[in-house]
């Protein structure tokens, strides 16, 4: 009995171990990742006031 | 003779736990949609099932085919069927009707019903039968627990 309890242990590491492991690796796995553990998603305008001003006065106006 | 018939049950659910896990490992958002329906989970535990249960089918499922802790693995299987069973048991008494979730992908590609009916509840209690049979039984065949032990 106590030798099944620690394989049947054993397994259940090995398979939390490779399940977190797979789920860092893939996009879908790190959102479950971040909502298991209530980490807060980062949140990144992809581009700054400060950058769509700079494009503003390099690109040309229409005319 | 029933080194053999352990041996043919190794492979049948072995081989289905294998492939239900893989393909619920390729969407776990259908698992996590699939949980939700089922009612019977906080929130909180909801993703962290979905990542986990498939990668624990998928390893038992390989341990089985491969003869690997076999008899471990087997009541371990046996377990987690009869928590599906409960499950199962437990939304065709409340009279909501969703997907078993057993299969995930695989029964929108192979077109298998995948309702959580009484077939399903028949369905795992033969599981569960198989995987005590495959726990008991004194003998398997090509088991590579022991080739190990050889070594």
């Amino acid at each position: 009995m106590k030798k099944i309890a620690i394989e049947a242990l054993f397994i259940m590491i090995i398979s939390l171990i490779i399940s977190l492991i797979y789920s860092a690796t893939s996009t879908t796995g790190i959102i479950l990742l971040k909502k298991a553990f209530k980490i807060k998603a980062e949140t990144k305008s992809v581009i700054k006031v400060s950058d769509a001003d700079r494009f503003r006065k390099i690109l040309p106006r229409h005319t | 003779m029933s080194a053999a018939i352990s041996f043919i049950f190794r492979i049948i659910i072995g081989g289905i736990f294998l492939v239900s896990g893989l393909a619920k490992i390729s969407d776990p958002i259908r698992l996590i949609f699939t949980l939700r329906d089922f009612k019977l989970f906080p929130e909180i535990i909801v993703p962290f099932t979905a990542i986990y249960l498939p990668w624990l089918e998928f390893i038992l499922g390989l341990l089985i085919i491969v003869g690997l802790l076999y008899r471990t693995s087997s009541l371990m299987l046996a377990f987690l069927n009869f928590a599906f069973m409960l499950a199962i048991l437990s939304v065709i008494i409340r009279g909501i009707e969703v997907d078993c979730g057993c299969f995930g992908l695989l029964a929108d590609m192979l077109k298998i019903p995948d309702m959580a009916d009484m077939k399903a509840v028949i369905r795992n209690m033969l599981f569960i039968g198989m995987c005590f049979y495959i726990s008991r039984a004194k003998k398997t065949m090509f088991p590579l627990e022991n080739y190990f032990k050889k070594v």
